[in-house]
C-alpha cells in the first residue's frame, strides 16, 4: 500500500508556509520599528540619563565619565546599532532605578502581570461568552438586561474603586480572599529559598513543586485582581458576543436549520457560533493584549508586582533604560498576540484559507 | 541582615543572634512595598500589617481615631528652599531677597496643602542634626515686605522666571509663593517641568528661581553645611554643580567659606555646635537661599508595636528595638 499526497495539501502546505513566512516578517518589521521608535524616544526626552545616575553632588569630569561609559558621545545611528545588537541578545540595559539588567527585571515582572492577565482573560471569556449568548438569544429578556448592565458597570466604573472596595468587601470583611500582594510573606520566603522557580508565575511554579499550601495562597491571593481584570474583560467580551451573535442568528441559514428541526442548543452553539467564534478571536485577543500591558491600577492597589507598575515606577523616575525595555516587551507580546490571533482566525474562518 | 531583596516588591531582614548591643526581640522584619495608601490602612486595620510608613495625611486622619492603631509623628531629613540666582540683578539685591523671606505663607502652607508632611523650617540643617537651628523668625508680613521692595530701588513690579517640578505638592507650594510674591510686587513665572528638567537647569545656572528639596548624605552638618555655605569658585568655568551655592551662583565669601571648612574640623562639640548655628543664621539671613520647610513623617502602626524608630533627620530607621 501505498502513501499519495495530493497536490490539493501541498499547495495548502505551501500557502500556509508563505503566510507565516509573510506574518514573521510583518513581525521583524514592526519589532525593528518598535525598538527605533523607542530609541527616539529615549533620546529625545529632555531628560539627562547621566544625571538621573550620578545624582545630584557628581562633578563635570564624573559625569563625562559616564557619558563617555554609556556612548552617548558617539553619533546617532551608531548608539542605534548598539541598541539593537544588545536588545537582539537580551540586554535592554540596567535599570538605573533598581540596578538591576532591565531584561532581569522584565524576567520577574512580566511573569507576575502574565500569570494576573490569564487567569483574567481566561475568567472574561468563560463567563462573557455565555452571557453574550444568553442576551442575544433573548433580546430584551430580563437576562438580557441584566448582562447589559451588569457590563455597563464594567465599562463605566473606574477600575481603581472597584478594586478598593473589591479588597474592603472580600479581603477587609468577610475574610474570604488573602490581601495585596501575590503571597503571603512566609510562604513569599519559602517559595523565594525552597522551591524551585520554571517559570515565575507562582500558581505554576508552586504545581510543580507540589507545594499545595503555597499554590492554595498564592491563588487566594489572585482571584480577586484577576476577577477584577476578568470583569472588565468580560463586560467587553459579553457586549461583543451579544452583537455578533445577533447578527448571525438573523442569517438564512440559522433560519434553515431550525426549519429542519435541529435542537436551538445546536444551531446556536455548533453553527452560529462557528461564525460567532471568528471575530470573536481578535476581540479576546485584543482583550488579552490590553491585560498584558500591565493593568497600572490594579496593579496598583493590589500591591501587585507587575509589568505595568514597573513601567510606571521607572517613568516617574526618569529610569529611561527600564521605561525603553519594558515598553518593547510590551510591544513584542502586542505583536506576536497579534500574530497568533491571525493564525487562530485562519483556523477558525475557512474563507481565510482559501 | 539582609536576607532577601527584591526591587519593587520588598525584602526581608533577619536579625543576628549575639550582636553586641544585644538581640533582637524579633527575628524576622518584612517589608513589603504598598504603593497604594488606602491598600496600606486596609491591611493595617485588619492587622496583617504592623507598621504603615507611606500613608498619605488623608488616611493617617482616618486612622488616628481607631483605637487599634497608633501614630508615630518624626521628622525626616529634607527641607524645601528657593534658590534665587544671583546672576540676576534683581534677585542679588539684599532687599529684595529680604522681602521674599517675609513674603511667604509659611504657617498657612503647614495648616493646609502641607498639614502632616512639612513643619515650618528655616535652617540648612534640618531638626535632629548637631546645632540645628529651630527659630523660625520669618513669618508672612506682606506691609514689611513692601516696604523692603520699596527700598530695593526698583522698578515695580519685576518679573522673575519660576522653576518648578511637576509635582502636585510642589505646585501648591508655587501657586502660594507666587501669590504672595504678587502682593509685593514680584510677579512669579512659573516654568513647570520633570524633575530632572528642572535640575538641569538648575545645575546650568539657567534658572532665576526655582523651588527645590535638598537632603542630608551623612550624618553630620558637614553635609548640608559643604553645600549651601562653601563655594570656593563662583566662576562658570569652576563647574562646581556638587554646591548648591555654586548652582546659584553665590558667592558666600572667604569669612563664611572659611568658617565652613573650619566648623568640620572642630572637635569641641560646643564650639562646632556654636560654628554651625552662626553659619546657618548667616545663610538664614544673607544669602541667595530661602530656608521654609523641613519633612515630616507619620507612620501609623499598631497599637501592640512599641519600640519603633523612624529614623529622623538622618533616615535611618531601627527595627530591632522593636516589640509587639
Amino acid at each position: 500500500m501505498s502513501e499519495t499526497t495530493s497536490p490539493l495539501s501541498e499547495r495548502r502546505l505551501l500557502r500556509l508556509f508563505t503566510q507565516l513566512a509573510v506574518g514573521f516578517l510583518t513581525l521583524a518589521v514592526t519589532l525593528f520599528g518598535l525598538l527605533l521608535i523607542t530609541f527616539i524616544i529615549g533620546r529625545v526626552v529632555p531628560i539627562d540619563p547621566v544625571l538621573s545616575i550620578v545624582g545630584e553632588r557628581a562633578t563635570a569630569a564624573q559625569m563625562q565619565a559616564v557619558r563617555d561609559a554609556l556612548g552617548l558621545d558617539l553619533p546617532l545611528w551608531r548608539q542605534f546599532a548598539i541598541y539593537v545588537g544588545d536588545a537582539l541578545q537580551g540586554d535592554l540595559g540596567r535599570s538605573i532605578r533598581t540596578g538591576m539588567p532591565v531584561a532581569q527585571d522584565i524576567a520577574r515582572f512580566f511573569p507576575a502581570t502574565l500569570e494576573l492577565a490569564t487567569l483574567g482573560t481566561i475568567f472574561g471569556t468563560l463567563v462573557g461568552v455565555p452571557a453574550g449568548v444568553l442576551a442575544a438569544t433573548r433580546p430584551g429578556s430580563i437576562a438580557d438586561q441584566v448582562v447589559r448592565l451588569v457590563g455597563l458597570m464594567g465599562y463605566s466604573m473606574p477600575v481603581f474603586w472597584l478594586g478598593l472596595i473589591g479588597l474592603l468587601v472580600f479581603y477587609g470583611k468577610l475574610d474570604w480572599v488573602a490581601g495585596p500582594g501575590r503571597l503571603d510573606p512566609a510562604y513569599d520566603m519559602m517559595m523565594e529559598f525552597q522551591m524551585t522557580a520554571y517559570s515565575g508565575m507562582i500558581l505554576i511554579d508552586s504545581a510543580l513543586n507540589g507545594a499545595w499550601d503555597i499554590f492554595r495562597n498564592a491563588l487566594s491571593h489572585i482571584v480577586l485582581p484577576a476577577g477584577l481584570l476578568g470583569y472588565v474583560s468580560m463586560a467587553y467580551i459579553s457586549r461583543m458576543t451579544r452583537s455578533f451573535m445577533m447578527t448571525e442568528l438573523s442569517q438564512e441559514y440559522i433560519t434553515t436549520a431550525r426549519v429542519k428541526g435541529m435542537p436551538e442548543w445546536r444551531v446556536i452553539w455548533v453553527h452560529a457560533m462557528k461564525n460567532v467564534m471568528v471575530p470573536l478571536i481578535t476581540v479576546i485577543a485584543l482583550s488579552y493584549a490590553y491585560l498584558l500591558e500591565g493593568s497600572v491600577l490594579t496593579e496598583t492597589i493590589f500591591a501587585w508586582p507587575g509589568l505595568g507598575s514597573y513601567i510606571t515606577d521607572a517613568l516617574f523616575a526618569a529610569d529611561m533604560p527600564a521605561v525603553l525595555g519594558g515598553t518593547v516587551v510590551v510591544g513584542v507580546a502586542f505583536v506576536t498576540l497579534n500574530m497568533a490571533s491571525d493564525i487562530l482566525y485562519r483556523l477558525a474562518d475557512p474563507r481565510a484559507r482559501a | 541582615m539582609l536576607k532577601s531583596f527584591k526591587p519593587n516588591e520588598g525584602y526581608v531582614l533577619e536579625a543576628r543572634e549575639g550582636h553586641w548591643r544585644g538581640d533582637a526581640k524579633i527575628k524576622t522584619v518584612f517589608m513589603q512595598h504598598i504603593p497604594e495608601g488606602a491598600t496600606q490602612r486596609l491591611l493595617l486595620e485588619k492587622g496583617d500589617l504592623d507598621i504603615g510608613r507611606e500613608l498619605t495625611p488623608t488616611d493617617i486622619e482616618g486612622l488616628s481615631s481607631n483605637p487599634d492603631i497608633k501614630i508615630n509623628n518624626d521628622v525626616g531629613g529634607q527641607v524645601y528652599y528657593l534658590a534665587l540666582n544671583q546672576k540676576k540683578a534683581e534677585l542679588a539685591n539684599p532687599k529684595v531677597q529680604e522681602a521674599m523671606r517675609w513674603a511667604i505663607d509659611y504657617q498657612g502652607m503647614t495648616d493646609s496643602i502641607l498639614k502632616g508632611q512639612w513643619v515650618v523650617h528655616q535652617a540648612f540643617l534640618p531638626e535632629g542634626f548637631l546645632g540645628a537651628l529651630s527659630e523660625t523668625p520669618y513669618s508672612l508680613d506682606v506691609e514689611k515686605a513692601k516696604a523692603l521692595m520699596a527700598e530695593s530701588g526698583l522698578t515695580l513690579p519685576i518679573e522673575i522666571g519660576f522653576t518648578v517640578r511637576n509635582n502636585q505638592e510642589r505646585l501648591d507650594i508655587a501657586t502660594s509663593i507666587q501669590n504672595t510674591f504678587a502682593q509685593i510686587g514680584i510677579n512669579l513665572v512659573m516654568d513647570v517641568g520633570d524633575g530632572k528638567q528642572g535640575l538641569e537647569t538648575y545645575r546650568g545656572r539657567k534658572h532665576d528661581i526655582t523651588l527645590q528639596t535638598w537632603g542630608p548624605d551623612y550624618p553630620d552638618p558637614h553635609t548640608n553645611a559643604s553645600t549651601f555655605a562653601l563655594n570656593p569658585d563662583n566662576s562658570d568655568e569652576a563647574g562646581a554643580t556638587g554646591y548648591l551655592a555654586w548652582r546659584t551662583a553665590w558667592d558666600p565669601g572667604a569669612e563664611i567659606n572659611a568658617e565652613t571648612e573650619a566648623a568640620v574640623v572642630e572637635q569641641d562639640t560646643d564650639k562646632r555646635k556654636a560654628m554651625d548655628e552662626d553659619l546657618q543664621r548667616k545663610v538664614r539671613d544673607n544669602s541667595a537661599f530661602v530656608l521654609m520647610f523641613q519633612q515630616a513623617r507619620q507612620d501609623a502602626m499598631r497599637a501592640n508595636v512599641s519600640g519603633f524608630y523612624a529614623g529622623g533627620a538622618t533616615d535611618s530607621a531601627a527595627y530591632w528595638l522593636i516589640t509587639k
